[in-house]
């Protein structure tokens, strides 16, 4: 069939005509939304999570996927009284910018009944959160590169890992922590910023990634042999048969926490408690643990024994290095524009 | 002025040195596209070039995330719509600007590609507020309009160059002969402009394809474009499955192309 211009119009006519067509497939009412992170996130809460709370609410559900800059914008355009979506799950960081502004309600053991059974740090201010996701941040290094393995974060500067540490860039919260870490170890107190600048200084150059799944192929390929990474990237690395190992860093390990918070003015509301409480159970929570490497927050959860050699029990993450992020936030814009000017 | 010399000098100097100049701009233009593309065919599991081993098994693994079959899909609906939009006003929009004179043609031409002039982020947190006010906040229609706002400007200044190209003595020739403006539109200048039309259609296609920032902000609830979905993708998963699914979208960039150079011939859109 030859293709002329006429037949060209036409076929973009249909093309157009079809799509405004398909569009009432994308109206918002009918299934429920909750958010989640790409990739093998979005995959593993689509096939195997989801579909559970889904039955037991008897309602199709979406996943909007995405981060948290983009979470955040929406639902500041959108404004308190008009959330998008009636739950949410954010890093502590985002979650600590939004709940001062009225957005969250409160969680409590009448709305979310299984917050009853978390570990105490998993409560956020004013329950207005309450962590879901704790995934441990630890030392990960190559057995075959590294003799003397690390013992704690302060390690990082000995002279025997210079030039083989890979670490992220500030807009991660992995770098923030690390940094206010430094700032409280070397410096005067976490707010010295200063002196947590001047201290990564010292082990530069070194690779700055956005993401631990980003540092995971430099430790692969041998290019870095040090790294701040979680659990879960080390066991992938060890699945594959790489010669790498972790310590939990004496000084105490960091967590990425993973927060879950409900809006206050959602016409969904009570979908939203169902779903904190759906994640905070401890078959979610299993879960997670079994095939995420995430630290269960559910006291109630038993650990299988396969799992007893990955630091996911509630009395060590208990005893993790945490933040109170609305301290942070207000150090965050110092520490950035140092750290850029001068890493 | 010999026959060996001309503006720049010695041609036997010169003609290879700006051979060696273009050689080097074509392996800078085309080293990355080629990296990708090898790196999709590895049989390893690092995104790496040369390619480990040859496979298709990073390509199957493509098609086999929902994720990112479902940005693709997505990313061709709006990215066709977009066209098909973006080209039609801005051939409305092309006929007014040839109406327009004196110092108001200036500020129409500025108008009509004010997107391009104002920072794409800028552009979709004013949309952002824009549309939840009017309660078009994460939906598709939001989307859409996003896309077709940030790519009307080069479907437009496309047909407006091929419009201007027409000459005003076979508009008034038509007009004597009795043919009303539809049939004029329709019979004399639309032939003619169609290359640039076309043109403009693909170029509108390819970036609103490729648009990050403005998807990211307004994107629906439960829907992903392609570049959104490997962002994800690269953010969490770090493997060539990326690198096979920037391969799809550089062919399915070639196919415009070479749609483009079976409707109308690539020498008439230029």
């Amino acid at each position: 069939m030859s293709l002329s211009r006429r037949n060209f119009l036409q076929l973009s006519s249909g093309a157009a005509m079809a799509s405004a067509f398909g569009l009432p497939s994308f109206a918002q009412d009918g299934p429920f939304t909750v958010n989640m992170f790409g990739g093998r996130w979005e995959n593993d809460w689509r096939q195997h999570v989801m579909p559970r709370f889904s039955e037991q609410v008897g309602r199709p559900f979406n996943l909007d996927i995405g981060m948290g800059t983009s979470w955040v914008a929406n639902f500041r355009a959108a404004g308190p009284e008009n959330p998008p979506f009636p739950a949410v799950m954010l890093n502590e960081r985002y979650t600590a910018m939004l709940r001062n502004e009225g957005y969250f309600a409160t969680l409590t053991p009448e709305n979310v009944p299984n917050i009853a059974d978390v570990i105490e740090p998993a409560i956020l201010k004013g329950n207005t959160g309450v962590t879901g996701m704790l995934a441990p941040l630890v030392i990960a290094y190559r057995t075959d590169m590294v003799e003397q393995a690390p013992r704690g974060w302060a390690d990082l500067w000995d002279e025997r890992f210079r030039g083989q540490i890979g670490l992220y860039t500030i807009t991660n919260s992995a770098a923030v922590m690390m940094a206010l870490w430094a700032a409280e170890h070397f410096g005067s107190g976490r707010d010295d910023v200063e002196t947590a600048v001047a201290k990564f200084k010292e082990l530069a150059p070194f690779p700055q990634l956005g993401y631990s799944a980003q540092l995971t192929p430099l430790m692969m390929q041998g290019q870095i042999a040090v790294a701040p990474l979680d659990v879960g990237e080390v066991k992938t690395m060890q699945d594959q048969g790489l010669a790498v190992d972790y310590v939990v860093p004496e000084e105490g390990m960091l967590v990425f926490d993973h927060s879950f918070s409900v809006f206050e003015h959602s016409p969904d509301r009570q979908l939203g408690f169902d779903y904190v409480n759906f994640v905070l159970s401890p078959e979610t929570q299993l879960w997670m643990a079994e095939n995420w490497l995430i630290a269960p927050v559910n006291k109630t959860v038993e650990l299988p024994e396969d799992l007893a050699r990955w630091p996911l029990q509630p009395e060590l993450v208990s005893q993790a290095i945490r933040f109170d992020w609305d301290e942070v936030l207000t150090i965050s814009p110092q520490l950035n524009d140092l750290w850029e000017r001068t890493i | 002025m010999t026959d060996q010399t001309n503006t720049f000098g010695n041609r036997r100097v010169m003609a290879p040195a700006f051979g060696l100049l273009i050689v080097l701009l074509y392996v800078f233009l085309l080293a990355p596209l080629v990296t990708i593309v090898g790196a999709s065919f590895t049989g390893g599991l690092l995104m790496r070039f040369p390619p480990e081993g040859l496979s298709l098994q990073w390509y199957r693994e493509f098609f086999a995330r929902q994720d990112l079959v479902d940005g693709l899909l997505m990313s061709l609906r709006i990215g066709t719509v977009t066209a098909v939009v973006t080209t039609a006003v801005a051939i409305m929009a092309g006929l007014a600007g040839q109406v327009i004179s004196g110092r108001w043609s200036g500020w129409f031409q500025i108008g009509m590609t004010l997107p391009l002039l104002v920072p794409e982020l800028l552009t979709a947190i004013g949309l952002l507020f824009f549309l939840y006010k009017i309660e078009l906040g994460k939906s598709v229609i939001g989307l859409q309009i996003g896309h077709i706002l940030m790519s009307f400007p080069y479907a437009y200044v496309s047909i407006v160059a091929a419009l201007r190209q027409v000459p005003v003595s076979l508009e008034e020739a038509s007009a004597s002969l009795g043919a009303s403006g539809w049939q004029t539109f329709r019979l004399v200048i639309l032939p003619l402009v169609m290359p640039g039309v076309a043109m403009g259609g693909i170029f509108a296609f390819i970036n609103s394809f490729d648009l990050y920032t403005v998807s990211l902000l307004l994107k629906p609830l439960g829907g992903n474009t392609l570049p959104l979905a490997l962002f994800d993708f690269l953010t969490y998963e770090f493997k060539p499955t990326a690198a096979a699914a920037a391969t799809i979208s550089i062919l399915l960039s070639i196919l415009g192309v070479a749609l483009v150079q079976r409707l109308v011939g690539l020498q008439r859109a230029f």
